[in-house]
């Protein structure tokens, strides 16, 4: 009966393709393997789907906008847009959970590691101390992010205790992460290429100047000096060699994890393994064919037309981080800059080949575009000629020629006359609305009647994204760009602004730190110009107001998910915004 | 098997069929002997035995020679197959004798005597045994100062019934009746006489006249039917639970047996079997018992093949079923409590009756057809230009490429045909039978590069052996299946939306594709441009020893493996859109396979003793272990430089070298284990008082360790009404039974290893730098305390007989409530790792009633006509989704995917019923075209200003009512089955109105409701109950027409029918979509989907032969 009992009824399973807590931690691999799980997760909590969709959207520069039958997504992009969210929108409750994940991952990590014999493991004692430290900044780096979004958060380091805690005040939970911070940055392993994609010691410290920096908005006290001082630490190099980039795309570039200068604190991409930035909500429908990669977007979120607008057209951030107009790779067609041979795939990159709209510009060539267009046509020697061109923004005859090339293309040419012959189409409307009566010609960010700003935009409307150009893929290092936390630029930034807070204006010590950073965007003949000073472009002492200090962090940083952040602290989340 | 014991001789119809009519069908031939009925009729009224006949034979069999005399006479044989040995060569050689002389010579050796009766008939019997006495005994004991009655024993439509045994009670004083049911007798005054005959209902009558008349009611034969009850049988008077039976008989005559389910499709009250599919061979029949009783846990039924559980319905052909019998209710299904919560279906196969001397061969076959029955109505290119040039809304977005295409159409093989051969040898002697068949199948569907072949085999066999003490019976059966794969429900979305002036292909013979447009593709370039096959085998053996240690008592154990194998492979080729658009232009290429195993053993010892025809027990203990094995195994690779290796040579592909997005692979294996004791007690007191009582514990790898034991207890009790003496006067019912039972089953079709803590992977990320490894962590928050899901039922029937036994029924209404539900809820986050946790939280109820009845609306000499009808009537309700720990007020089903992301179509609330969709109410459109929806004050506000707390309840999608009526016309060797399958009371949302029904929908095509009905919409698809329609529906389901030919007697062929059946022919309905035939099983019922397969009617023409 005993043997009938012990076999016959007998349970006991094997997870054979699951590790468990007993099997696992053996060597340095697994040990690093089950510490890098939190790194794993801030895709997914820090990223365009976690913090950094909310953080977007309901700000100033980017929209998720409804074109057509696409975008409407149950109202939910509107209600971020318009402030009036509801705790069922999934950009408002996922953030929680998925950074409340990232910090479970570590609190489990640190539970494990607190019975794992390190020796064993062929690691020291010391290693030890780094790997705490390093779990214990980056849950401090979380609970910064959640203390942002929600204010008043619970703080949990331990899992599963207490099972229901309660919630914190938001000057506790941030007394909690300043301490967190500071014990970190003293064992934090400094910034190297090994620490690459951790936190390190320079993200401790920018960590802590990001926190001082809102020290005011998050504890109620100003904390400036503090925030100068960690400034300097880091632009002294205390936590490893940092420099400023020579020019606007390195920190973003696919191969910016080695030669970026001014990277502090990033997550590590590598396409090829499945690990990237993927831009799905920021590419067009065809952002393949525009680009010549292999992936799809779903055209969701694109920049307000106050956002791409303010940048002067001197501004190379505004050709090489945006794909705006039409032509070769969009770069727009004026532009000058590094990215000027931004092209599809060379067989695709032919004028007369590019790519056409599927939706209401269906058969056309697409132009994103902020403005309505219209081209006046009739056909000589069976090709369609453009008599007269209406573009506000692209006036150019430069403008009309590539466009009068595009639709004498193979796709389009064919159609274009049969409805000129047949049903006596002479005009062509490429961008905006088809009945120029309609309110919905203008600029959707003038438009202050809520219906007409996010509703009733079209396939080709505003620049979309191109921040981090991911290359092709026939490149060695496609899409491995790094997604950056925090770069030097960062730190220039807050350094000015902490003093010039705490002088009430911008000395030339704060003209300096921004203008260092913000030549790179020029050509040098034009920075050094009068016009520069002129546009605003290269900021005096008088030009650098608080308001063009937001402006300009809005410039730099445009889709590093900081904007919320931002008019939160200088007030303007809630209105008070041209264009809202 | 049951078989039409008469050999007709005569060319005189009239007096074959009444024979016929006389046998019963549903004779068992384990009960009553094989009578044989030789007839012949002459006009010659008396003396026919005095007439003088030649008969010359030689050497042949006394079954000849009976039927040369009585071709030569008109007298009437009758005899007993057990006692006259018939088949006896004998040799005859008369001239001008009588009948009685040449029975004599026939006969003087032997041990037959024979009688001459009333009229024309003689009776042929052993005179060594009893009964043989018994019928002749009349005229040795001539009589008792009685008087002579005279009688006529006739069938409940007035047809005499021939043959029928009168015996005065007591005595061996009898008769038998005539050919026209008349019989003399000469009895006492006052004495009791019995009348009986095969397949009806025994009588007793007193004698107080002279002349009698005597009405037979026909033995019902689902009173005594033996009920598959789980670990056993039953008979039907016994069962006191809520168990559904469908017997052979119920199969032939109607729809054409496709699959198993389709046999029992609409014909049990309660039993939910829908296909929305249709008629697509890949894909899956639902099947729900009584409504669902889980949120995620599985809501099908175990499958029980011949005893083994948890068996494969692919491992069994239509045509190999014997019965399908369905524990409805908690009291019969708790002897597989574990995994009896959504029911029991219990399927036994055809097997050879042990002794049966004969082989039979059967064949079955068809041949089918499927067209459309109806379509999504597209514009057709005509009618998009016509749009097109109407200047109306969107029309300027419209492109008129020059072609004319029916993208509908092209997906359709309209000359499609499928056939499918079945064949069975059984056999057997004294000590040992088998069955073997075999079958081959192809489905060759209305929709391209779906089609289906599938083979197999089974072999049963039965040695008994010890005195017939052991019995062994082994099983094997095999199903090998190929399934293209390639072929697709989207493809039908992409066709209804694609532009219809657009070609397929360029004048280069290129393919057109839209370039870059969202979710958008040419359906026929996708097929071109991919292979994709399946390959399951599937095997299923089992064994069984059953060993008689004492009268009554028995022990049994059954083994058995059930195993299959997937094998996958799919290439996508050089040019095909999915290669252009991730592999740089190269194909890419897959392989995929996967093994389940399930080993079962289970130990039963069974003890049935009946005492002094009172007290009847039949009691069952048994144990029972199964284990559960899947391996999977998967790699795909790309860029490859030739498509000629499709999915045969993967390592030629370079993309495993360039990454995970390129190339991969992966291995999984996993297991689980249930064990399991139990038991069961049936007692009878009197025929009439019936009790069960079982008990189940059992145990499942797949809870947490405090959690993995449940008790799964039942008990149900029957009371036979009609055989207490105060119902005896209520002559109008012949039998009613009430039943109550109640009953707790469990679910644990869920996940393995949910409870417990693992490390999984997650993604590659660097160590130091550079160096990329795997990250691993948590996959799961664990969760010690995880167990069974538990439904308890309580369930009242009525079992009913009335009117001659001319209509039955069933009555039943259950109350089933399911607690500790299994859901995965939302957990706190912190201090979880994890955002949700799987656990108990919750309970749903769900109550209803079913109706069953069986009626014999007609019955004449030639002519009958049986009606079957269920209706049933169900209603869920969540009640609970939080405790303490958890909370969840509501659940989401259904998400509006793709373009528009327009939210969760179904909300299921604590405290609501299941299916209820959640949205906007429509209020009209505004002066633009825009949506106006009510907001919660009741306010019409522009869809923009609509808010999500203006959503409410809006309709809902599980069908309450379900009905059906068979109609079953037999007219001499004509069947005809009418069947009519219809739900009622619920509510459908057509996506495909909502979607292609909307003139934002162009430049893509549309409904052509787009621009009729909807054609003032002006603003982009939204979810409103505008979209939600009435889904009541009435379907002529299946109607079989079938001809059993009358052959002559011949060695070859003993049966033949023909049929010709036609499924779906019509729908009447007011729903307006393509079909009210949705889903109505799972949590997001009653949604007509934008991806769908044809709704076709299906014409079939059918053989059966048996040998």
């Amino acid at each position: 009966m005993a043997v009938f009992a012990s076999s016959c009824m007998d349970l006991d399973v094997t997870p054979y393709s699951e590790l468990t807590k007993d099997n696992y931690y053996q060597t340095k691999v697994q040990i690093m393997s089950a510490v890098n799980r939190t790194y794993t997760q801030s895709w997914a909590s820090l990223g365009m789907d976690g913090y950094g969709r909310i953080s977007e959207l309901s700000a100033d520069q980017l929209v998720w906008s409804n074109k057509g039958r696409h975008g409407y997504d149950d109202g939910q992009h509107g209600r971020q847009h318009y402030h009036s969210w509801t705790i069922t929108d999934q950009a408002c409750w996922q953030p929680w959970n998925r950074i409340y994940t990232g910090i479970g991952y570590i609190n489990n990590v640190l539970d494990d590691l607190a019975t794992v014999n390190f020796e064993t493991a062929g690691m020291t004692v010391d290693d030890k101390t780094a790997i705490v430290a390093e779990m214990r900044g980056m849950r401090a780096y979380y609970y910064m992010k959640l203390m942002d979004l929600f204010g008043n958060i619970p703080i949990v380091t331990k899992v599963g205790e207490p099972l229901n805690p309660p919630t914190e005040q938001r000057s506790a939970v941030f007394n909690f992460i300043e301490q967190e911070l500071i014990e970190a940055a003293k064992d934090c392993a400094p910034l190297s290429a090994q620490t690459r994609g951790r936190f390190n010691k320079a993200a401790a410290y920018a960590a802590l100047v990001e926190l001082y920096l809102n020290a005011e908005v998050w504890s109620g006290t100003q904390r400036w000096d503090d925030c100068i001082s960690y400034c300097n630490k880091i632009i002294n190099n205390e936590a490893g060699d940092v420099d400023l980039d020579l020019n606007i795309d390195a920190a973003f570039s696919n191969t910016n994890a080695i030669t970026s200068t001014e990277l502090l604190f990033t997550n590590s991409s590598n396409k090829a393994q499945g690990r990237w930035i993927n831009p799905i909500n920021l590419a067009y429908f065809a952002e393949r064919d525009i680009l010549g990669t292999d992936y799809a977007g779903n055209n969701g979120m694109v920049c307000t037309t106050n956002a791409y607008e303010a940048y002067t057209g001197h501004d190379l951030r505004k050709y090489s981080w945006f794909l705006y107009g039409i032509g070769h790779g969009y770069g727009s067609y004026n532009y000058q800059g590094p990215y000027k041979n931004i092209s599809p795939d060379p067989i695709r990159a032919a004028v007369s080949d590019y790519v056409l709209g599927s939706e209401e510009f269906s058969g056309l060539p697409i132009i994103f575009s902020n403005k309505p267009i219209k081209a006046v046509i009739k056909i000589e020697n069976d090709r369609v000629k453009i008599t007269e061109w209406y573009s506000p923004e692209f006036p150019s005859d430069e403008a009309k020629n590539l466009v009068e090339e595009a639709l004498n293309g193979k796709k389009t040419k064919e159609q274009i006359i049969k409805d000129y012959n047949e049903n006596g189409n002479k005009e062509v409307y490429l961008s905006g609305s088809y009945n120029t009566t309609d309110a919905r010609q203008y600029p959707w960010s003038q438009m202050n009647d809520y219906r007409y700003v996010w509703y009733d935009c079209k396939e080709n409307s505003g620049a979309h994204f191109h921040k981090y150009n991911i290359g092709k893929p026939s490149d060695t290092n496609y899409g491995n760009n790094d997604f950056v936390y925090y770069r030097l630029t960062d730190i220039y930034f807050a350094k000015a602004e902490a003093i010039m807070r705490e002088t009430g204006s911008a000395t030339a010590e704060v003209v300096g730190l921004i203008n260092n950073v913000k030549s790179r965007s020029f050509q040098p003949e034009y920075w050094n110009s009068d016009e520069a000073i002129a546009n605003k472009d290269r900021y005096t002492n008088i030009t650098l107001t608080f308001d063009e200090l937001l402006a300009e962090r809005g410039r730099e940083f445009i889709f590093e998910s900081k904007r919320r952040t931002d008019l939160i602290r200088f007030d303007k989340f809630e209105f008070g915004i041209e264009g809202w | 098997m049951q078989k039409h014991y008469c050999i007709q001789i005569s060319t005189d119809k009239n007096v074959l069929l009444r024979c016929i009519k006389k046998i019963p069908l549903g004779m068992k031939c384990s009960f009553f002997m094989l009578f044989c009925i030789v007839s012949i009729s002459f006009a010659d009224v008396s003396h026919a035995q005095e007439k003088l006949l030649n008969i010359n034979s030689t050497n042949k069999s006394v079954r000849e020679v009976l039927s040369e005399i009585e071709k030569g006479s008109n007298v009437v044989f009758f005899y007993n197959n057990e006692q006259v040995d018939v088949n006896r060569r004998i040799t005859v050689n008369a001239e001008n004798l009588t009948v009685t002389d040449i029975l004599h010579q026939m006969f003087k050796n032997s041990d037959v005597a024979y009688e001459l009766m009333d009229n024309n008939i003689i009776v042929l019997y052993n005179k060594n045994t009893e009964t043989g006495k018994n019928t002749i005994a009349k005229q040795q004991s001539p009589q008792q100062q009685g008087l002579t009655i005279k009688g006529q024993v006739v069938d409940s439509t007035g047809e005499p019934i021939i043959g029928a045994s009168i015996l005065q009670k007591g005595t061996p004083n009898g008769t038998i009746t005539d050919l026209n049911g008349n019989f003399h007798l000469n009895v006492p005054l006052n004495a009791i006489l019995t009348i009986s005959y095969i397949g009806y209902l025994p009588q007793e009558i007193k004698v107080t006249r002279a002349s009698i008349s005597i009405r037979l009611l026909e033995d019902i034969k689902i009173l005594d039917e033996v009920v598959v009850i789980g670990y056993g049988v039953q008979k039907r008077s016994e069962v006191t639970a809520a168990v559904a039976s469908l017997k052979e008989d119920a199969f032939n005559t109607t729809a054409a047996p496709t699959s198993v389910l389709e046999l029992a499709k609409g014909k049990m009250a309660g039993v939910t079997i829908t296909s929305p599919n249709g008629t697509d061979p890949r894909a899956d029949t639902e099947i729900q018992i009584r409504g669902i009783s889980s949120l995620t846990g599985g809501t099908s039924p175990l499958i029980v093949i011949d005893g083994v559980p948890g068996g494969d319905l692919s491992l069994v052909q239509a045509e190999d079923v014997e019965s399908f019998d369905v524990l409805k209710d908690a009291s019969a299904a708790a002897i597989y409590g574990t995994r009896g919560a959504n029911g029991v279906v219990l399927i036994t196969t055809k097997k050879a009756r042990r002794g049966e001397q004969k082989t039979t061969v059967e064949y079955s076959g068809y041949i089918s057809h499927d067209y459309v029955y109806r379509s999504p109505e597209v514009l057709s290119a005509k009618e998009y230009r016509n749009y097109m040039s109407s200047n109306k809304f969107n029309s300027n977005l419209m492109t008129d490429y020059g072609a004319n295409t029916d993208w509908i159409g092209e997906l359709l093989d309209k000359d499609n045909l499928s056939y499918s051969h079945n064949i069975a040898v059984s056999g057997g002697n004294k000590n040992s039978s088998y069955r073997a068949s075999a079958f081959y199948k192809e489905i060759n569907p209305i929709a391209i590069e779906s089609e289906q072949k599938s083979w197999g085999a089974r072999f049963n066999s039965t040695q008994m052996a010890f005195n017939d003490k052991l019995s062994l019976q082994l099983g094997i059966s095999a199903n090998f299946r190929k399934r293209n794969l390639v072929g697709s429900n989207s493809a039908f979305e992409q066709a209804s939306q694609r532009n219809p002036t657009l070609a397929i292909k360029d004048e280069d013979g290129k393919w057109i594709d839209d370039q870059g447009a969202f979710d958008s593709y040419n359906p026929l370039a996708d097929y071109a441009g991919r292979e994709d096959y399946a390959n399951r085998t599937t095997l299923l053996l089992s064994g069984k020893a059953t060993y008689t240690i004492l009268d009554g008592l028995t022990l049994s154990t059954m083994a058995s493996w059930q195993q299959y194998d997937d094998l996958r492979r799919q290439y996508y080729t050089s040019g095909s859109k999915y290669s252009r658009d991730f592999f740089d232009g190269a194909g890419r290429a897959e392989k995929w396979d996967q093994q389940n195993i399930t080993k079962t053993i289970e130990t039963t010892l069974e003890y049935t003793k009946t005492f002094k025809n009172i007290h009847s027990i039949n009691a069952i203990i048994g144990h029972s272990y199964q284990y559960h094995v899947e391996e999977g195994f998967d790699a795909w690779n790309s860029g490859f430089a030739s498509d000629a290796f499709l999915y045969n040579n993967l390592g030629l592909g370079v993309g495993l070298t360039k990454g995970a997005s390129y190339g991969n692979m992966d291995s999984s294996k996993k297991d689980n284990k249930l064990a399991a004791i139990f038991g069961r007690v049936n007692y009878v007191l009197m025929g009439k008082y019936q009790f069960s009582a079982t008990l189940r514990h059992e145990g499942s790898s797949r809870f947490g360790k405090n959690n993995r034991w449940g008790n799964f207890p039942a008990i149900s009790t029957g009371w036979i009404i009609s055989q207490e003496k105060f119902m005896k006067n209520l002559k109008f019912i012949n039998n009613l039974k009430i039943r109550a039972g109640y009953g707790v089953t469990g679910n644990q079709d869920i996940g393995d290893y949910q409870y417990m803590a693992t490390f999984t992977s997650a993604g590659v990320y660097p160590i130091e730098g550079s160096s990329w490894y795997q990250s691993y962590g948590p996959s799961r928050n664990p969760n010690p305390d995880l167990k069974w899901e538990k439904k308890q039922e309580f369930n009242i029937g009525i079992d009913f007989s009335i009117l001659s036994n001319r209509l039955n029924g069933t009555f039943d209404i259950y109350n089933r409530k399911t607690k500790d539900l299994l859901y995965t809820y939302n957990t706190q986050n912190p201090p979880f790792v994890l955002s949700t946790i799987y656990t108990n939280v919750g309970d749903m109820t769900n109550k209803g009633f079913e109706i069953g009845l069986q009626g014999l609306a007609i019955k004449t000499k030639d002519f009958t006509w049986d009606v079957n009808a269920t209706f049933s009537h169900q209603k869920n309700k969540l009640n609970s989704l939080s405790n303490p720990l958890y909370k969840a007020s509501y659940k989401e089903d259904y998400e509006f995917t793709g373009v528009g992301q327009l939210g969760y179509a179904i909300r299921t609330q604590e405290g609501g019923p299941v299916g209820e969709f959640y949205g906007f109410r429509y209020a009209g459109l505004d002066e633009n075209g825009e949506w106006l929806f009510f907001n919660k004050n009741g306010e019409a506000v522009n869809y923009r200003q609509i808010k999500t707390e203006d959503k409410t309840w809006i309709g809902n999608g599980t069908p309450k009512f379900y009905a059906s009526l068979g109609n079953t016309f037999k007219y001499k060797g004509f069947d005809l089955t009418i069947f009519f399958r219809g739900k009622f009371g619920f509510d459908i949302l057509n996506t495909k109105n909502m979607y292609f029904g909307n003139l934002s929908w162009l430049p893509k095509n549309v409904l052509k409701v787009a621009t009729t009905d909807n054609a003032n919409i002006r603003a982009s698809m939204q979810f409103s109950d505008y979209y939600i329609e009435k889904g009541d529906f009435v379907k002529l389901d299946n109607i079989t027409l079938g001809y059993t030919v009358k052959l002559p007697e011949n060695k070859y062929i003993s049966r033949m029918r023909m049929y010709l059946s036609a499924q779906n022919l019509a729908t009447f309905t007011g729903y307006s979509g393509t079909t009210p035939e949705v889903h109505d099983a799972g949590l997001s019922p009653g949604i007509e989907e934008r991806t769908f397969y044809p709704t076709t009617t299906t014409i079939m023409f059918g053989l059966n032969l048996g040998f």
